[in-house]
């Protein structure tokens, strides 16, 4: 069977959408900790307050 | 009925991946070499891959046969595959005197390769070459790679497993053929996890640590293990930049595999409105429990705000991904944290990270299905018995939930308490506390990893087997366990 050919365009597409998922994947869980740490910052916020 | 000719043909394939480990040993040789370590500690990798090569060789070229792989010979697979892995690569850690005994030696080598992150011999990690420091490493590291695999080609053939494998191995849709499947599939895997290793290996060096254990943590973080290169583990560091990359590592080993397929190609849709189960699931028990946490820390301890918010939040991420990396200031968990604390994080261990994921326990999923059954049953209950409601939820695709779907989920959490009970009676027979046993049964059945101060050199010799014992079944979710026994039986021929 013959190897599938890539063309360069196909190899800088594939890599861009590599590169573009990684840096969305990191951006959604800094999203998440920043989500995470200001509901617990609210918590210790009402804590301090009541307590 | 599970034969003699079954057992050549697991018994060939078993030999294969031998003949790979002890390839595999042959790195840390090359990591000393660059780090001019002892020559005697060389000699110790050469041997242990000669001795390891050789009797996979032996197995792999005297067996011949042309029976095609089926579901019964992966689970027989899977079921031997961990106990003679971390037998052979126990050997390296025994002879160049990291561990003081075979026992110590073998539950670093079972630790390893289950990810569970727990060890015996973790006060003296410093001390080790750096040769050993890369095995330990390289063990979690091929230990997360085939839990996938097995969460791939085994616990999904046999009903035990996730929904969403369809998405990233079709193949296994087929039937029971299953070893063409196994070669993309294992290829396509050691792709994706060799680039996240670049990746997290760049975010450590960022954030300041020094490449080998930038490269260690990015190792034993996305393989969700958490062995470190110092005993009081992220905590050396004392850096927040660290901390938020550990995180970041963290999430990335326990996220779904098939969520990871979906974004790197371009379906940002998959995480950008929370519409998977265990993307939500995940972020409320992050929300909750870190909460939670900060709360219990505020008011059973002398702890300040800002210390009680990162260190609730680290310990809790830590849990949920069932790495069991920490952050205590004086190092031991026990000593620095209330007991209510240490419960909730082994709570969010048994809860554990994405299915299909290099992390343990029950899984979002299932725990998120668990959740949705009890208000589908209220509405059953509640609503005439003319009317039909979906049961249906988001998981990569849309799915509908079937009542024998979640037969199996309560069987497998059935077997799971069953299993932590009995080893908590075992470990409190050693005169240990109700507390630590069960802490330590508890991180070491959801392969947590995270020491509450009974493993170690001088724990009694049942304890040890024990945890190995609970690693081994908490890795392999126990179900393919009782499966393999049953093959045996004359009644499946």
């Amino acid at each position: 069977m013959p190897r599938e050919r890539y063309s360069s365009s196909i190899i800088a597409k594939r890599i861009f959408s590599l590169i573009s998922g990684v840096v969305f994947e990191i951006g959604f869980i800094l999203f998440i900790i920043l989500l995470v740490l200001g509901v617990t910052s609210a918590v210790a916020l009402l804590h301090s307050l009541v307590g | 009925m599970f034969g003699l000719r079954d057992l050549k043909i697991v018994v060939k394939d078993l030999s294969l991946l031998l003949i790979l480990i002890s390839l595999v040993m042959l790195l840390p040789v090359l990591v000393g070499l660059f780090y001019a370590d002892s020559y005697d500690t060389f000699d110790d990798f050469l041997l242990a891959a000669a001795l390891t090569g050789g009797i996979g060789a032996v197995g792999y070229f005297s067996i011949r046969h042309t029976q095609e792989m089926s579901l019964k010979h992966a689970i027989a697979l899977m079921v031997l595959f961990w106990p003679i892995a971390a037998l052979f690569s126990a050997i390296p850690i025994l002879t160049t005197g990291a561990a003081p005994s075979f026992i110590d030696a073998y539950f670093e080598g079972m630790s390893g390769w289950t990810t569970g992150g727990l060890s015996t011999i973790s006060g003296n990690v410093e001390s080790f070459p750096h040769s050993v420091n890369m095995w330990r490493g390289l063990l979690q590291f091929m230990g997360g790679i085939g839990v996938l695999l097995i969460s791939i080609v085994v616990l999904v053939q046999a009903r035990t497993g996730s929904e969403s494998i369809s998405l990233v191995a079709p193949e296994f849709d087929a039937g029971e053929r299953i070893r063409p499947g196994i070669w993309t599939t294992t290829k396509t895997l050691i792709t994706l996890f060799l680039f996240f290793l670049i990746i997290c290996t760049i975010l450590f060096l960022i954030a300041g640590m020094n490449p080998f254990d930038a490269l260690f943590h990015a190792m034993t973080g996305l393989a969700t293990g958490g062995f470190s290169t110092h005993p009081n583990s992220i905590a050396y560091f004392r850096s927040s930049a660290i901390e938020l990359a550990a995180v970041i590592v963290m999430i990335i080993g326990a996220t779904n595999v098939a969520i990871h397929f979906a974004v790197l190609s371009g379906n940002y849709k998959e995480l950008l409105f929370f519409r998977n189960i265990e993307v939500k699931s995940f972020v409320v028990f992050l929300i909750i429990f870190s909460s939670a946490g900060a709360f219990w820390l505020l008011t059973q301890s002398s702890m300040n705000s800002m210390d009680a918010i990162n260190e609730s939040f680290f310990h809790v991420v830590s849990g949920l991904t069932t790495t069991g990396w920490t952050v205590a200031s004086s190092g031991s968990m026990s000593a620095s944290y209330p007991s209510v604390f240490l419960l909730m994080i082994v709570v969010c261990a048994l809860i554990g990270g994405h299915s299909v994921s290099t992390a343990a326990g029950i899984r979002q999923v299932r725990v998120a299905l668990i959740i949705k059954s009890l208000w589908w049953h209220i509405k059953k209950t509640l609503l005439p018995s003319t009317v039909v409601f979906p049961r249906s939820y988001h998981h990569i695709v849309k799915k509908t939930v079937t009542d024998s779907r979640m037969t199996d989920i309560y069987i497998f959490i059935s077997i799971l308490f069953l299993m932590l009970l009995i080893s908590t009676i075992v470990v409190m027979s050693h005169g240990y506390s109700l507390e630590r046993s069960f802490l330590e049964s508890t991180t070491s059945l959801t392969t947590l990893g995270m020491g509450f101060g009974i493993a170690s050199p001088t724990a009694a010799t049942g304890v040890k087997v024990m945890l190995i014992i609970n690693m081994w079944l908490g890795r392999i979710e126990i179900v393919p366990l009782l499966l393999f026994i049953a093959s045996f039986s004359r009644k499946f021929k």
